[in-house]
């Protein structure tokens, strides 16, 4: 994809003009609106977010108006493998202290790097910035502390089917087995990541680090996506080389590795095209490979051609859109009548027949479509297997397939989709006017209509989904009209949290128009969390705010973690589940550089997202809007429905 | 009406079929026949769905019926008044599209409650059609399980999945 070089308009992109239109509030008149005065009313009453808030060094300003100056031989080590990781078009690099050797000369080489707070958030930044745009990012840890505080992050990205690379530094190799220093037993970060990994290497040999990155990138440019880990020893981070006849194995990138893709089987074609002719109401599950191969647009075209619909998986939605007739995201009772289903990429496969795995039918045929083999018929069996580039396997059976109309089908879509917007539509009804606290419902229903229903181009802002009892509700009304549009931060390893560090990653990404996020360079971003999930990662809004990146980060704070129903009538495991009441995580959010918003009513909620979306737009600035719940919400006795659940796949799920 | 002696010969062989073709592919698994049971029955435990407990699935020709015996497990209000409403329109007059309601043809969907709390899931099959009424039951109970899963997560986390985040 090269959507840098495409007009953001003509892809119905955005300009920063078009950020400002909503509500009726138009750009002459925002120093003058009531919302805004409101807005800066608050802030002078209570008198300290504009006379405190930190300042940001002018070094920040200056590193964006560096001009770089080409690396030329002799190289560092280094500066070989960031050569290699610009001519691969590494999107983004998110790093803590150490590794810098390597880390420096990839910012030297004109690659994004962000430094964040610590090594597992700025790992989940780069997941989440490489979900949304479908472009390689890296994450760096030091030897150590640094590179174990990213294993979490690493792991979330292997369950994800994240094609990350994961970057990290040795001392000498002088000293393994010494425990000379506090970085004790550096050499064995491989086996640390093992199982959470496609391919990784403790690179040594200093004159094999073009090769040895080569191999990385291999894998990170093909077949089924996972975390690639690289650890360089000091000798190789530090050697010098003269030209490239010091390196052995170095041949470029058009010969290290292939662009060229497996094409389908035209035998398994015509089989799937046989199934699906024959179906009565044949469903595409449209997941991560997917998005990763651009299969959008073809499976648009099949659905089209023959009346399929389209549910999407994955850890990121948008690649076939919300709104279309065909699409059955949020119409989740009409998966149950699929007769055929066609997994497209779906890299994370459950067993047939268990809790929290699909929900369709038990008869329902199954066609799959995978790039790797071995994963033909792998918990599920494979009634047609299909071993292809998922983009071109589509492409082939849409050619093939006759055209064909399913009107029952279609409208029994649109009767299900209508079902479960009234389902939720009621929820919003129940509790819109609820007196002290804001419900989860409506934080779902009203955003969705700030972003989708009113001035702003609903496919302009990008959505970090995270939270555990908020995303319940609000995964019910999100929608994505484009490729990465939402990005599913909990997606597969159950990372549920750390979402402020996801919303870091998306929001360089929207920030610098990267990959699939390139119509909408420089929009505000929207993340959801949850007060259980802010304090894992809260520190990256100084980072958001040091980097003037527009995210509004929305946290639902119900004074507890979601767990705490089953110990409501334990008084001795009650606690262990709850957070002191009230907490203000917008006054953390100002005292590190960025705007804060605390809503304690309904009706309140809209507004304070507008004066966020404002700051968003005028100031380049993150916001925390901290909305006060009540963790009995959640109790379906007192407060029906409480703690909803999910259909996998769909776009409430989390596994499938 | 109960199936004569001679239609058991057929239906239960059958219905039986239509089972081994869920063990096939791996939907129910660990499946066991019980063999102490009366004659024209069929029983089956099995795992599937559920993470606590096996599900029972019994072919009684004898009765015309096949039920899963006990699949939902005590339930509060709530979650009784859904699964009634949800067998309620999977009726002749229930809304939704008609392939995925019962054909009064094929039989009639009941609920049962037990004398132990828990309610069972089951259709009266008409005319010996064993092996559709079987399938039919066995995507109904699909549906169920997994629309309580949806709206009633509390209810299905507790008693049937390990799985939820």
């Amino acid at each position: 994809m090269d959507e840098n070089t495409k007009d953001p308009k003509a892809l119905g992109g955005v300009s920063r003009r078009d950020f400002l239109r909503y509500g009726g509030v138009g750009a002459a008149g925002l120093a003058a609106s009531s919302i805004l005065a409101q807005g800066v009313a608050q802030d002078a009453a209570e008198g300290a977010e504009n006379a405190t808030r930190p300042t940001i060094p002018d070094a920040f300003e200056a590193q964006r108006a560096a001009v770089l100056s080409d690396v030329e031989w002799p190289l560092s080590g280094a500066q070989v493998f960031a050569k290699l990781a610009k001519e691969e078009e590494l999107g983004a690099l998110f790093c803590c202290p150490g590794n810098y050797d390597i880390v420096h000369s990839i910012a030297e080489e004109g690659i994004p790097t962000i430094g964040g707070r610590d090594e597992r958030s700025t790992a989940h930044a780069a997941d989440a910035f490489t979900r949304t745009t479908g472009v390689v990012s890296a994450c760096s840890g030091t030897e150590g502390p640094g590179f174990t505080n990213m294993i979490t992050g690493v792991a979330a990205a292997n369950g994800a089917r994240t094609p990350l690379l994961v970057l990290a530094s040795n001392m000498s190799k002088t000293y393994d087995d010494t425990e000379a220093t506090l970085q004790t037993s550096n050499q064995y970060q491989q086996p640390t990541t093992e199982g959470m990994k496609k391919y990784g290497k403790r690179i040594t040999d200093p004159e094999r680090v073009w090769e040895y990155a080569g191999y990385a990138w291999r894998h990170l440019k093909s077949g089924e996506p996972r975390p690639v880990h690289l650890d360089f020893v000091s000798e190789v981070s530090r050697a010098t080389f003269e030209g490239p006849g010091d390196l052995v194995r170095s041949w470029n990138k058009g010969r290290y590795r292939t662009d060229y893709q497996p094409h389908p089987d035209p035998a398994a074609v015509q089989a799937a095209v046989d199934l699906l002719e024959r179906a009565e109401r044949p469903i595409v599950v449209a997941s991560t490979g997917a998005f990763y191969n651009m299969a959008g647009e073809a499976i648009r075209m099949l659905a089209e051609k023959a009346d399929i619909a389209v549910v999407q998986s994955g850890s990121s939605y948008g690649h076939f859109p919300s709104d279309h007739r065909l699409s059955v995201d949020a119409a989740p009772d009409a998966l149950y009548s699929a007769d055929v289903v066609v997994y497209v990429g779906q890299y994370n496969m459950p067993p047939a027949g268990i809790p929290g795995g699909f929900a369709f039918s038990p008869d329902a045929q199954v066609i799959q479509i995978e790039p790797d083999p071995t994963k033909i018929g792998r918990n599920q069996p494979a009634d047609v297997g299909i071993v292809s580039n998922e983009r071109l396997a589509i492409e082939a059976i849409a050619d093939a397939i006759r055209p064909g109309t399913r009107a029952a089908w279609v409208d029994e879509i649109a009767a299900a989709r209508q079902a479960f917007l009234d389902e939720n539509l009621g929820y919003y009804e129940q509790y819109r006017n609820f007196s002290g606290a804001v419900h989860q419902s409506v934080i779902a229903k009203e955003l969705s209509d700030f972003l989708y229903e009113g001035d702003i181009p609903k496919e302009q802002t990008t959505v970090l989904s995270g939270g555990y009892s908020v995303a319940r509700y609000a995964r019910r009304f999100l929608k994505a009209f484009r490729p990465g549009q939402v990005v599913n931060g909990a997606y597969h390893y159950a990372a549920i949290g750390p979402d402020i560090a996801f919303a870091l990653g998306v929001g360089l990404a929207v920030k610098e128009g990267i990959g699939a996020q390139a119509a909408v360079k420089g929009a505000p971003v929207v993340s959801l969390t949850g007060d259980g999930g802010v304090a894992f990662s809260i520190m990256e809004i100084e980072t958001q705010a040091k980097h003037k990146m527009p995210v509004i980060n929305i946290v639902y704070n119900n004074n507890a973690w979601g767990t705490w129903t089953g110990q409501a009538e334990n008084p001795v495991t009650l606690p262990i589940h709850l957070f002191q009441e009230n907490l203000r995580y917008d006054r953390v959010a100002e005292a590190l550089g960025a705007h804060g918003e605390y809503v304690t009513e309904p009706g309140d909620f809209t507004p304070a997202l507008r004066r966020a979306y404002e700051v968003a737009v005028n100031e380049n600035r993150p916001s925390i809007i901290n909305c006060q719940g009540i963790k009995e919400f959640h109790d379906a006795g007192q407060y029906a429905p409480g703690f909803l659940g999910k259909v996998e796949p769909g776009a409430m799920a989390y596994y499938h | 009406m109960p199936a004569s002696t001679a239609d058991a010969a057929t239906a239960i062989p059958a219905a039986r079929d239509v089972v081994y073709t869920y063990v096939e592919k791996g939907i129910f698994r660990q499946l066991k026949e019980v063999k102490d049971v009366p004659e024209g029955t069929k029983e089956y435990h099995f795992s599937w769905l559920s993470e606590h407990e096996r599900i029972v699935l019994v072919l009684d020709v004898s009765q015309s019926h096949v039920t899963f015996r006990g699949l939902l497990p005590p339930t509060p209000d709530r979650v009784g008044a859904f699964v009634d409403r949800f067998v309620e329109e999977r009726g002749p007059d229930g809304k939704g599209p008609g392939h995925r309601k019962v054909d009064p043809e094929l039989g009639v969907l009941f609920l049962e409650r037990n004398d132990d709390g828990r309610t069972s899931l089951g259709l009266v099959v008409r005319d010996g059609r064993f092996a559709e009424a079987t399938r039919k039951l066995v995507n109904l109970a699909n549906e169920l399980i997994f629309s309580l899963q949806m709206r009633h997560a509390d209810f299905t986390y507790e008693h049937f999945a390990t799985i939820d985040e």
